[in-house]
């Protein structure tokens, strides 16, 4: 059960709590100035960062206002939440991004994942006498 | 001419009574939704009501009959008892003229579930998540939360030993929280409930 602190109500449960996507994306001054590329790029791009990342959320069950978090997705944990209008706060020390400190992209798992030469030249032999049997 | 008549959603149950917890409802109380910034409206609202508006998160305050609840930061609503609520809403309404809030008579849409007694706390944990121990909820104070998915403001007041949780509830609520109540606190010796004229029960497993 993940535990989200309002800044109104104090620790409540996720269930309470609705999500609103990425936070501080402004709307463009002038949408009919824009490109349909450019309006697309508003509408439906998001940053989708691994690690420490600024969102809204909605306490919907409980006060039923909106507030910003910033929360670390790679371990769910909320580091800061603050209110509509303001400026995210500085987050001092880096957080693990994962408990095993996976990289910032992709699975961290490319090690185990990338062969080496002679690992390779071992699966196509067993390749090659499994296709002979 | 039809002439409008006050039915509580509730009309189709009877009181459910036990020796350590009692569920009934109390239909027609007068309530009214009132917001606008504490800055704003605060000195106003508290000379009309006679009480300053709460303030914090769990806070209420009483000015005779009128009960406050803390909703939100800019949120209250005002409990009254039933009939008292236009008089109430002319008077507020008089005192906040010219300021930015906004005054709603919402008393038709909830009503009030009352789970009373030693076992009340006992009866609703098994349909809340919050903490209901009185060291968490103390007598006086309000919460708004989810109690088996609808929402609910539980207003608990009485004493911490036989504490009266009073669940404010939207009316089309009503009958399934009443359901789930009444089927909680058959553990704690509630008698089956019975239905009044040919209201079905929607209880999963009914006697």
């Amino acid at each position: 059960m993940l535990i989200i602190t309002c800044p109104y109500c104090g620790p409540r449960e996720q269930s309470e709590f609705h999500y609103g996507g990425e936070a501080h994306i402004a709307r463009p001054a002038d949408p009919q100035a824009l490109t349909d590329g450019q309006w697309a790029e508003f509408v439906f791009m998001r940053s989708n960062v691994k690690g420490v990342f600024a969102e809204r959320w909605n306490h919907s069950s409980g006060c039923r206002k909106w507030f910003n978090a910033l929360r670390d997705t790679s371990t769910d944990r909320f580091l800061a939440v603050y209110e509509m209008g303001a400026k995210p706060p500085q987050i001092d020390a880096p957080e693990l991004r994962t408990p095993a400190g996976e990289p910032l992209i992709g699975s961290g798992n490319d090690e185990t994942k990338v062969m080496t030469e002679a690992e390779m030249t071992e699966a196509e032999m067993t390749e090659d006498l499994g296709g002979g049997s | 001419m039809t002439e409008p008549v006050a039915a509580s959603p509730l009309a189709h149950r009877e009181p459910l009574t036990a020796e350590r917890v009692s569920v009934s409802e109390t239909a027609f109380l007068g309530m009214l939704s009132l917001r606008g910034r504490p800055a704003t409206i605060g000195e106003q609202a508290a000379s009309a009501l006679g009480a300053p508006l709460p303030s914090a998160v769990g806070e209420t305050a009483v000015a005779g009959n009128i009960t406050a609840l803390w909703l939100g930061p800019d949120d209250w609503l005002l409990v009254t008892p039933p009939g008292n609520e236009a008089a109430l809403g002319t008077k507020l309404s008089d005192a906040l003229t010219g300021t930015h809030h906004q005054l709603t008579d919402v008393s038709d849409y909830y009503t009030a579930i009352d789970v009373t007694g030693a076992a009340a706390r006992d009866v609703m944990s098994k349909l809340m998540v919050i903490d209901l121990h009185p060291r968490a909820l103390k007598p006086g104070m309000i919460v708004a939360t989810v109690c088996a998915k609808a929402n609910v403001w539980l207003h608990v007041t009485g004493s911490a030993d036989r504490p009266v949780l009073r669940l404010i509830v939207r009316r089309s609520h009503a009958d399934y929280l009443w359901c789930l109540i009444a089927e909680s606190g058959r553990e704690f010796g509630l008698p089956p409930q019975l239905p009044v004229g040919r209201v079905k029960l929607h209880l999963p497993h009914f006697e």
